[in-house]
């Protein structure tokens, strides 16, 4: 079924846009368990409702706004049951055909990830996860999480000193930590 | 004013391990067949646009692609009468919305409704039809009552049932009898909780349909916990508060209505559910 207001169909949709979709849905805090159902909520919502679409947003920001929506929905249901994703469930979703030692790195960097975008400001973190992962236009987050553009880009300053200070501090405690095991060894 | 460069994309040495990290994130995807799986789920409750010639179609693409038909008549229809271009739209989006309410589901649920209900005379049918989507300046005067020559168990095509199109039958006897329950049990495993939640809704509404409202019921409320989070939950509740009225339980199904409506005011099904909430 063709989508009004948009050249692709819903499948399209899916194929260009699944992992992006399952990628909010975790970051806006869907219990893992209820993932698969989450996303296939997001879909049929998309579906539901692509008559009120027409094109009036970019698709990201649509999806990102279902997303957000979908995942309200589902941490209410699960009264709260937050869970937050483990390092091997993560590994699960890595490129198959990786080996094992790239997938062991990806796991570690991710993980890294993680720390260091949980301990952002949860404002912050959205906007620059968007913007440097998601690849979302300045445009599309002004839109998505409505502020003006203009505070869109100073916010993306802040969380972009906000995520460096917290990268810096992580390389520092593991170089401390590192010199403390070396020195507990000698 | 101008977008700042991707910190990926500056590629330079200060920022190599914020790189690292970003790229990681980057990379974070569903598996090949976790893909398929959840689209296979989508897929499920969807009404396909031509059903499979070949093979006994399945009872959710029976049901899309009447529902299919439904928008396309409510659409052409429409365009004949020469409506104005605004009611054309609301109209062209009722019949949308209905399609895509539960996947085909719900809307062969209330497409394939017998017309003699216990309120199935005048405009409180009329009503009862009309999704509550469309606004509520859609031309009610010029909707023509259900007729009433039509028999108990016809299947009436929503448009018809709206009184927007001259009531010519749609091609649903070849259909209606691949509709006999029993005879249309589900063909694969349901490929997630969502198309169990779908394939129950399907065998609720078919009870339904049939008369077998305790039936019907027995089934929604044993399943109930089941699928308390479910994506279908307002269809179910729905079709379970129409399941209580037609058992007698009018006072239950008063309550629950109600209880729906302040749930879901904006529910698609708001409608129908209130001429079970009035006293």
């Amino acid at each position: 079924m063709q989508i009004v207001g948009s050249p692709m169909t819903l499948e399209q949709i899916y194929e260009k846009h699944a992992d992006f979709v399952w990628r909010c849905l975790r970051r806006q805090g869907v219990p893992p368990v209820d993932e698969s159902d989450a996303i296939q909520e997001v879909f049929l919502t998309v579906h539901r409702t692509l008559d009120t679409f027409q094109g009036r947003s970019s698709l990201p920001t649509w999806l990102f706004t279902i997303c957000r929506s979908v995942a309200r929905d589902r941490r209410q249901r699960a009264h709260r049951r937050r869970e937050v994703a483990s390092v091997d469930l993560l590994g699960e979703d890595v490129d198959q055909r990786a080996d094992a030692a790239a997938r062991v790195e990806h796991n570690a960097r991710l993980s890294r990830l993680e720390s260091i975008l949980a301990a952002m400001d949860p404002d912050l973190r959205e906007l620059f996860v968007l913007y440097e992962i998601e690849d979302m236009t300045g445009e599309e987050i002004s839109q998505a999480l409505s502020l003006p553009l203009g505070t869109v880009y100073s916010r993306l300053q802040l969380a972009r000193a906000a995520f460096k200070r917290e990268v810096v501090r992580m390389e520092t405690a593991d170089e401390t930590s590192l010199v403390a095991r070396a020195g507990g060894r000698s | 004013m101008i977008a700042p460069p991707r910190i990926v994309d500056a590629g330079d040495d200060e920022t190599a391990i914020e790189c690292d990290l970003l790229r990681a994130g980057r990379a974070v995807k569903l598996s090949p067949s976790e893909r398929k799986r959840i689209w296979s789920g989508v897929s499920a409750l969807l009404p396909p646009v031509i059903p499979p010639v070949s093979s006994p179609p399945a009872e959710s693409a029976a049901a899309g692609s009447m529902a299919a038909q439904v928008a396309v008549r409510g659409a052409q229809v429409t365009k004949a009468a020469g409506a104005a271009t605004a009611t054309a739209a609301a109209l062209v989006k009722g019949a949308v919305v209905a399609i895509v309410l539960a996947g085909g589901a719900v809307v062969a649920y209330r497409a394939t409704l017998p017309v003699e209900s216990p309120r199935a005379t005048g405009a409180p049918e009329v009503a009862k039809a009309v999704p509550s989507k469309a606004p509520v300046s859609a031309p009610a005067s010029s909707l023509a009552p259900v007729p009433a020559h039509v028999p108990a168990n016809a299947r009436v095509p929503v448009s018809a049932r709206e009184g927007v199109a001259a009531p010519v039958p749609l091609n649903a006897p070849a259909r209606a009898r691949r509709d006999i329950p029993g005879e249309a049990p589900p063909r694969r495993l349901p490929a997630s909780r969502l198309a169990a939640e779908g394939q129950l809704v399907l065998a609720a509404r078919n009870e339904l349909r049939e008369g077998h409202a305790a039936a019907a019921l027995m089934r929604l409320e044993t399943q109930r916990e089941a699928f308390a989070n479910g994506a279908l939950v307002q269809e179910r509740e729905a079709m379970t508060i129409e399941a209580l009225q037609r058992t007698g339980r009018s006072e239950e199904a008063r309550r629950r209505a109600e209880a729906f409506v302040r749930a879901y005011p904006s529910s698609p099904h708001v409608a129908t559910v209130k001429q079970f909430a009035a006293p």
